[in-house]
């Protein structure tokens, strides 16, 4: 039964995790066409930075930034944040045991940073907003459609699974061997389904005149505020040379 | 104030950590039952400028420091259990993030700044209240309850030093831990306390408590309820805007050189006055912190001691911020 359960709730991790916002966050004042960069840039030096001081100050920046969210968007954020740290300090455990105690805390600090930064920007943007922001970067029609079908998908046929999983521990009187024939079954099920559902968004999408084009939905233009975030990247590459000559 | 590791000995701690159990149990219950679950996040305000305060050391002659607590502001603010649990959480997150205030003995210094202090404040601000009913007669009250609450709380942080040498002693008869007896330790750590200190504490909490009862009612404890933003569990403009100008100016702090009375590292304590390093500290208990002192080797203290006071106080209101969400989705 603990199998069972336990890819139940792996199910319903990866519907969360897939679904995200769920296209329901409201559009952030920056265009996710900036706030990738922004955040690409400062994960890109915070593993670079052999100082200290550049990581604590990106640190103390998303936790302001943080401070900001939702308490339901915040407990979201915690909870991916403390899990990769957690995870990494586990896996860095025998550094302390061969006498190296500080690289547990290195790599702790820098990955509690990089996590943060994606959490923070993931908690204020959709998987949608984050596709199209790619096809802003001139990101191939074709791999922008499959990636958006594939996490949709994902996010789909992992709550049917859930679904059939806990129908059939309902169904089950007696005590079951997870490794045999319930997982073959789930998983052709969910096989057939995902056939099923791909034939209809074939149909969905010849309805729709669908001709091999794929534009993003984004209507907004590039503003003042997103003028402001994009000199985020020269500032933080400037204070990061700074930060550098310090040592 | 903060009693750093093997000051005291683990027979000490283990006793300081069992006395504040109960207390931490009772103050949770009491929480539970009397403070909305949305004003739960106002324990973060709290505990965030009480983190703050205790960044703005104060130098006093003879080569110490001090600093303010705040434990009164908040058990005036939000009730003594609240301050309670926001001390013992910004105490936890010095002791771990900043190495300010030892691991083993985080329950002793939480017996006396989260447990004494605001209690012993709130009790003596309670006991004057009723003849000091106008806003001024309030901030009256606010300062004769820190100042008590201050002193009260380093009296039992010089007592536990004090009695160190009388309890622990090697076979030489050279105390274990904390070197300086009652005799040394009470007149050292109250003078400075009774004078400058209780002086620091009173205008840190007579200056932000007449502050929030004007710009943010909802703040205090008896708030009315058509008070602006009463119950919101939100924090106003003006606070987050003394909050940004606090953590500003905690470079101040820096200021003040020396280390405060009782919080010397191993390798100073000989120099004060003691003659020797006690065997308890050479071999006891370390913990690295991630940022100890505040400070990062190498490089300049300013900007980093800022960006501390960012994360101190980041971290504390989300903390609550979190506590109060859930806590508001059991309700």
């Amino acid at each position: 039964m603990n199998a069972n359960r336990m890819n139940e709730k792996m199910m319903r991790l990866i519907a969360a995790a897939t679904a995200g916002n769920d296209g329901t966050a409201p559009p952030g004042r920056i265009l996710p066409a900036v706030r990738i960069p922004v955040a690409l840039t400062e994960i890109l030096l915070c593993a670079l930075a052999v100082n200290a001081l550049f990581v604590v100050t990106v640190v103390a920046m998303e936790l302001v930034r943080a401070m900001s969210l939702k308490p339901a968007q915040l407990v979201k954020v915690t909870i991916t944040v403390l899990s990769a740290t957690g995870m990494t300090m586990l896996l860095m455990l025998p550094a302390v045991f061969l006498g190296s105690p500080h690289s547990m805390l290195t790599v702790g600090l820098r990955v509690f940073e990089s996590v943060l930064v994606v959490a923070n920007m993931n908690a204020l943007m959709d998987w949608r907003q984050l596709t199209g922001a790619m096809r802003s970067a001139r990101v191939p029609e074709v791999f922008v459609l499959f990636l958006d079908m594939t996490i949709r998908f994902m996010a789909i046929l992992s709550r049917y699974s859930g679904m059939i999983l806990e129908a059939v521990k309902l169904r089950t009187v007696s005590r079951l061997n997870w490794k045999n024939a319930p997982t073959g079954g789930t998983l052709g099920t969910t096989f057939l389904k995902s056939r099923k559902i791909a034939d209809r968004t074939a149909e969905a999408m010849q309805c729709r005149c669908f001709d091999g084009r794929y534009p993003t939905m984004e209507k907004r233009k590039f503003g003042f505020a997103d003028f402001c975030c994009l000199l985020l990247i020269p500032a933080l590459a400037a204070y990061f040379i700074y930060c550098e000559s310090l040592m | 104030m903060h009693i750093p590791e093997n000051y005291l000995s683990p027979e000490t701690c283990a006793v300081m950590t069992a006395a504040m159990v109960p207390v931490w149990v009772i103050s949770v219950k009491k929480l539970k039952e009397d403070l909305p679950a949305e004003k739960l996040s106002m324990i973060g305000m709290g505990a965030a400028f009480s983190f703050l305060g205790m960044m703005f050391n104060i130098p006093v002659p003879g080569g110490t420091t001090g600093h303010a607590v705040g434990g009164t502001l908040i058990a005036m603010l939000l009730g003594p259990y609240a301050g309670c649990i926001a001390v013992s959480v910004a105490l936890l997150l010095q002791a771990l993030i900043f190495g300010d205030g030892g691991i083993l003995s985080y329950g002793a210094n939480c017996f006396n700044m989260a447990f004494v202090l605001p209690f012993v404040g709130y009790v003596v601000a309670e006991a004057i209240a009723g003849r000091l009913k106008t806003p001024r007669g309030r901030l009256i009250v606010a300062a004769v309850g820190s100042y008590a609450g201050l002193n009260a709380a380093a009296l039992s942080a010089a007592v536990e030093f004090g009695i160190q040498p009388m309890l622990f002693t090697d076979a030489a008869g050279r105390a274990l831990y904390c070197p300086y007896g009652l005799d040394l330790s009470i007149p050292a750590m109250m003078i400075a306390h009774l004078t400058v200190f209780g002086a620091a504490e009173i205008i840190y909490t007579v200056g932000i408590y007449g502050f929030l009862s004007k710009v943010s009612p909802d703040m205090l404890q008896n708030a009315a309820p058509g008070d602006q933003h009463a119950g919101s569990g939100r924090t106003s403009l003006p606070v987050k805007i003394l909050l940004g100008a606090l953590i500003i100016l905690t470079p101040l702090g820096l200021l003040a050189e020396g280390t405060a009375w009782g919080e010397w590292g191993a390798d100073e304590i000989a120099g004060t006055g003691a003659g020797y390093t006690p065997a308890g500290m050479l071999e006891g208990f370390e913990f690295s912190a991630l940022i100890p002192d505040y400070s990062i080797e190498g490089l300049p203290e300013a900007p980093v001691y800022i960006l501390s006071a960012v994360i101190g106080v980041s971290l504390l209101v989300i903390t609550f911020k979190i506590v109060g969400h859930l806590a508001s989705r059991r309700h």
